[in-house]
């Protein structure tokens, strides 16, 4: 892809300009970004990577949330840190995503929107998950049957998700116990 | 199968697939962790060494679950040529190639599955086949996915699917890229407008090696940027609709450069030829552009030579691949006579009809 300017050095930075609600978007190379005074402080040296860009994501969580956790929280299993986290702009382990809870749910809405998970579950640690996400839909299906007054098809359904209630509290607790 | 063939032997996704006229191959990636120990960027010696130890324990099972046989290989148990031929055959990535340190990946006899272990995540599950065929290479890497899981626990959150070092790979932590060979939106100059229009439907477009290489040869790795929110096999029928739509426009314009500027296309492709077949120099960035104009000479019947012996070329002259088959002392600077070689008597092997 060549720079729409100069036509000759490849384009690495892609913008999107709105100006009084009008939306352009420009795939440029570094030097007529430059010129065009379209980086953003910072992102002079190089081309916009997803990096620079996670970085701005934590750092900004880190000043808007002053928090009781934000400045000071250590994470237990790996020793991360509020200011590391927004210098390298990833997290080190799956227990971060607890520990700076303010800071990961800022930027995963920033990322994701307000999207759930809807994919994979994982047969070891997420059989209980399985199981929830089951009794909800089976729910959804018997107030569907109740509302139809197919009492027959509800009452299978009302054994099922007792059944399953059942199952579900004997479902033992996942331990992160990997050494 | 040892390192050794592995290295030397030709990857089972470079051969023709469905689409194979714009869809040189298709790849599906999995990012997974292990709970509660730091991802690799946070990691000590030891916590690296207990993420191996739990890796090279699934090797047999995978061997024998999946039907391929899998090799582990210890990634600084080897010379840095050989990590380079690895990333060239895309079986590990530049970012574990240099960091070898107590990194390693499982591959399958054929090249086709691969899994890197300590790379941004512990596990990074890779499944690639040529032409277009998601929904082959996804049910592949799931039965991976399933083999691995059952000798750990994976780090996971019922909101956030997989949890990844990256947050933007949370969810189901899947990629599914497309490696597209477009020489004919780059000669009618649609390239950018196709790219814009891609990043607007949730696509990132980038050059053959990924993030941060440049394009070589008009390929393009065509990805999925996002994967929350959707289910792994909608990922990859939206992910295959977008590339098949691609695909048709890249069609498209060599239809109209065959029309408009047959002249001109023929000249070109030939040109193209000729310097392959008479160059004494060069270099990786010209050669890959030269087999771009070949393989869209064969597509459009211009050049009626076996398409494998491009694709064979592509990989066997990087630069890894020269050095490797040269041998220890080659002088760096003589690689551009080595590769001008190399494809010399590949194409004097071709007949011409």
């Amino acid at each position: 892809m060549l720079c729409e300017k100069c036509k000759n050095k490849p384009a690495t930075v892609y913008i999107t300009k709105l100006i009084n609600g009008q939306k352009t978007e420009h795939m440029l190379c570094i030097d007529c970004a430059r010129k065009e005074h379209a980086l953003p402080e910072g992102l002079e040296t190089g081309p916009v990577s997803v990096d620079s860009l996670l970085k701005g994501f934590f750092g900004a969580s880190q000043v808007s949330v002053p928090g009781p956790q934000a400045e000071s929280a250590v994470c237990p299993v790996c020793g991360m840190t509020m200011p590391k986290l927004a210098e390298c702009g990833r997290f080190g382990c799956n227990e971060c995503y607890k520990v700076f809870d303010d800071a990961a749910l800022r930027t995963i809405k920033h990322i994701h929107g307000r999207k759930r998970h809807i994919g994979k579950i994982p047969a070891r640690v997420g059989g209980a998950f399985s199981m929830r996400r089951k009794i909800v839909d089976l729910r959804t299906k018997l107030e569907t049957h109740v509302s139809r007054e197919e009492y027959e098809e509800a009452a299978k359904l009302r054994d099922e998700i007792k059944r399953l209630e059942k199952d579900l509290a004997s479902v033992p607790e996942v331990k992160d116990d990997f050494k | 199968m040892t390192l050794n063939n592995i290295l030397q032997q030709r990857p089972s996704w470079l051969a023709e697939g469905k689409e194979a006229d714009v869809v040189l191959s298709c790849r599906v990636r999995l990012a997974r962790n292990i709970a509660g120990a730091p991802f690799p960027a946070q990691a000590g010696d030891n916590a690296l060494a207990a993420v191996m130890r739990v890796a090279g324990e699934a090797v047999d099972e995978l061997s024998r679950r999946l039907g391929r046989t899998f090799t582990w290989i210890e990634l600084d148990k080897m010379t840095e040529i050989d990590r380079a031929v690895l990333v060239e055959k895309h079986l590990i990535s530049p970012l574990q190639a240099g960091n070898p340190r107590l990194r390693a990946a499982i591959v399958s006899d054929d090249g086709a599955v691969s899994v890197m272990v300590n790379e941004e995540d512990h596990f990074r599950i890779q499944v690639m086949m040529p032409g277009l065929g998601l929904e082959n290479v996804l049910e592949i890497a799931d039965k991976v996915d399933d083999v691995l899981e059952e000798g750990m626990n994976f780090a996971f959150d019922e909101k956030f699917g997989y949890l990844t070092a990256c947050p933007t790979n949370i969810g189901t932590a899947l990629r599914a890229t497309a490696m597209l060979h477009m020489p004919g939106l780059v000669l009618v100059r649609q390239v950018d407008n196709m790219a814009l229009a891609a990043a607007r439907v949730g696509l990132i477009v980038r050059g053959m090696y990924g993030e941060g290489s440049e394009v070589l040869g008009d390929i393009f790795q065509v990805s999925n940027q996002l994967a929350m929110g959707y289910s792994e096999s909608e990922l990859v029928e939206s992910m295959t609709n977008m590339v098949e739509q691609i695909a048709s426009r890249e069609r498209l314009a060599r239809e109209q450069l065959m029309e408009k500027q047959r002249a001109g296309l023929e000249d070109m492709v030939w040109r193209s030829y000729g310097t392959l077949s008479c160059a004494r120099l060069l270099e990786n960035a010209e050669a890959m552009s030269l087999y771009s104009k070949a393989l869209l000479g064969i597509d459009l019947n211009i050049l009626k030579i076996p398409k494998e012996i491009i694709y064979q070329l592509m990989v066997d002259t990087r630069e890894g691949h020269i050095l490797r088959a040269a041998g220890a002392g080659t002088e760096p600077c003589s690689k551009e006579w080595l590769r001008a070689k190399i494809v010399r008597d590949r194409l004097a092997e071709v007949k011409l009809t």
